[in-house]
């Protein structure tokens, strides 16, 4: 069997001015993208070929599920024009499904599902024409069925209209009270009602209380309390004391000190009462806001001077033992300069800095590393503000070409000396990730300077222990 | 930039091979008669592997001067790369795209 | 604040105000601490659902007495009626 869903752009057009930027198609429900679930159901029921079917664009959803093969079937698209009825959509995907048995989804519909009953049987054997309708949508079944066996008890799945943001909401609070979920929910989950991705910090003293489903690359702070009924997104920060109940944070939220998020949605700057509808944007610095990458120096100027007259300080510090002991080890063949290419603040810019190794055993090489003579060059691009003097940890360009966005999180800006290097943290891109972040929204230039010292020493210190 | 011709239930699909390109779009328009003229037709780009706006300027200025007098142009086997271009281009807005060619030619016979 | 020297009650109508961030948050607030230190209030008045939302997600609504228009903000201080 194959299944064809079919969605235009006048179902969904109550979610977009919501949630600009986002394809209704890969909105989060539970940190799920809702076409995900769709597929999950085309899976279980028997598909092996999806084709999503559209009047509007698809591309991100293409990028979301590529060619299908991370589900072991086939996905493709298709594009049709606004007033095309299901007739027309079947017949400009004729060879699509020429080959008999079919089952269509149409409009933005969610469709829901108990683990305990099997669908495949059900869905085989179910005569052809409409199996479920609602307002908003339906699913139906073309072609003759087939007969596998016994009969069993009516439709083991029902429909889910999404018709406005309060039908979003109620959706994703249900599928997390439901337990055991049949839905299998990203994260990692050892109790059925709270899932919870990679990488998340929670400071002492936040509590996290069940059901709760959180995403990865997230920060809850010292008081904060989570849940219950908490969707929180990746790339997420709840700050010191706020409550996060009943409320959902999609990706890259920042929600600042001291607050209240109950009921609500908020999607980086923008928060939602999905009761009556109403939304506020805001970019604040005490409230909410999008963690967005903003520019290499985020306080401007200022900060870049001030990060400027730190790396020339360092430069003077470490001028006289650079001119001692690099050409020393340049004889021994012990240093090696590199040319590196680092991932800039936007993407697609590409910081080029020498950044050479020190190999070997002996005291001088020990000795220029406790110094971190290796990024003496670097210095002067810091000097001249291509590159930060503390911030993160610079990321390899072409490492992370393919899913650079999600690799590098917001507030990354390529730097001398680490965040994490200041903070003693395992230096590798999952771990580090969060504390540099966290400087990203909570630094000031004093505070960088602190931990620029701190870095350094720490750096020093390191070579000390074996 | 090649292009066959070939009828099927009195409709005419003209199969269009290689790049779309601005070298190559002015040539296609008298390579066949069946792209001016009144008739409906489908235009098959399952061979094409290449498209660019002058392409694209190409076929739409084909589909609108068959509006305009009467007929019809339709689509039919894009490829991955086609329908990408298409998609982001929203050029898919425009046209009736179909994923069999002589199942396209059937349709626009029975109208 | 130099109308703190003819009163300290204060009604804030904010039928108008369409949004408000944490400078302007921080600013009323202080408005309500002076008044309250004159043994005054500041009462709101005429909240629209996007302030609404604000005040809830700061906390700030429980600060505040909160009436659903001016007059009987005005008229709470005269009866001495809670919001």
């Amino acid at each position: 069997m194959k299944t064809l869903i079919v969605i235009r752009e006048a179902d969904y057009g109550w979610l977009t001015p919501l949630f600009p930027g986002v394809h209704p198609l890969v909105m989060p429900i539970c940190n799920k993208p809702f076409i995900e679930y769709l597929i999950d159901f085309s899976i279980l029921a028997g598909s092996t070929a999806v084709r999503i079917v559209s009047d509007g664009p698809l591309n991100d959803v293409e990028r979301y599920c590529e060619n299908g093969s991370r589900w072991g079937i086939d996905i493709s698209y298709a594009s049709i024009l606004v007033d095309d009825d299901l007739d027309a959509v079947m017949d400009k995907n004729a060879r699509y499904c020429s080959e008999g048995r079919m089952m269509v989804t149409s409009g933005f519909i969610f469709i829901s599902y108990e683990k305990k009953h099997e669908l495949k049987p059900f869905v085989a054997m179910a005569p052809a024409g409409t199996l479920l309708r609602g307002s908003t949508g339906s699913l139906l079944l073309t072609g003759t069925p087939e007969n596998v066996g016994e009969v069993r008890e009516p439709a083991p799945c029902s429909l889910v209209e999404l018709d406005s943001i309060g039908s979003y909401y109620r959706l994703s609070t249900e599928i997390l009270n439901e337990r055991p979920s049949p839905y299998v929910l990203p994260g990692y989950s050892n109790e059925p009602d709270c899932h919870i991705g990679r990488n998340v910090v929670t400071s002492k003293g936040a509590e996290i209380i069940k059901p709760v489903i959180i995403g990865n690359n997230v920060q809850i702070m010292k008081g904060a309390v989570v849940g219950p009924f908490a969707v929180i997104g990746s790339n997420v920060i709840v700050d010191r004391e706020s409550t996060v109940s009943n409320s959902m944070l999609l990706d890259n939220t920042y929600i600042g000190e001291n607050l209240d998020i109950v009921g609500r949605i908020a999607y980086g700057n923008i928060l939602i009462d999905p009761a009556s509808g109403v939304s506020i944007a805001m970019e604040d610095r005490h409230l909410l806001s999008g963690m967005k990458r903003d520019g290499i120096f985020g306080l401007g100027l200022f900060r870049y001077l001030f990060h400027a007259a730190v790396s020339l300080l360092f430069i003077l510090l470490l001028f006289i033992p650079y001119l001692l002991l690099a050409p020393l080890l340049k004889i021994q063949g012990k240093w090696k300069n590199r040319t590196m290419t680092f991932q800039g603040v936007q993407q697609g810019k590409n910081v080029i800095v020498v950044r050479p190794s020190i190999a070997g055993e002996g005291v001088l090489s020990g000795l220029a590393r406790s110094l971190s003579l290796d990024r003496f060059a670097m210095l002067f691009s810091a000097l001249s503000g291509r590159v930060a003097v503390i911030g993160s940890f610079p990321v390899e360009a072409g490492r992370h070409q393919e899913a650079a966005t999600s690799v590098l999180m917001p507030g990354y800006r390529p730097a001398v000396f680490s965040y994490a290097e200041a903070e003693d943290w395992p230096v590798n891109a999952e771990d580090s990730s969060i504390v540099e972040r966290y400087y990203a929204v909570h630094g000031s230039p004093v505070q960088d300077m602190v931990l620029t010292v701190k870095a350094f020493l720490n750096r020093i210190h390191a070579q000390d222990q074996p | 930039m090649t292009v066959n011709e070939k009828k099927c239930k009195g409709i005419t699909i003209v199969s269009l091979n290689g790049s779309l390109d601005a070298a190559s779009a002015p040539g296609v328009l008298n390579s066949s008669s069946a792209l001016t003229d009144t008739q409906s037709i489908v235009i098959d780009l399952s061979g094409v592997d290449f498209l660019d706006s002058s392409g694209l300027g190409c076929l739409v200025g084909i589909a609108r001067k068959k509006r305009e007098q009467g007929g019809d142009v339709r689509l039919a086997c894009l490829n991955e790369k086609l329908r990408k271009v298409f998609d982001i281009t929203r050029a898919s807005r425009l046209f009736d795209i179909y994923d069999d060619a002589e199942y396209a030619a059937g349709t626009a016979a029975k109208k | 604040m130099s109308c703190l020297k003819e009163t300290s009650q204060f009604v804030f109508d904010c039928s108008s105000l369409d949004f408000i961030d944490s400078s302007g948050l921080g600013t009323i607030v202080s408005c309500l601490r002076k008044s309250l230190e004159h043994n005054g209030d500041l009462k709101l008045a005429s909240l629209g659902p996007q302030v609404t939302m604000v005040l809830e997600l700061t906390k700030a609504k429980r600060l505040f007495a909160i009436f659903s228009d001016a007059a009987e903000a005005v008229n709470s201080y005269v009866t001495g009626r809670k919001a």
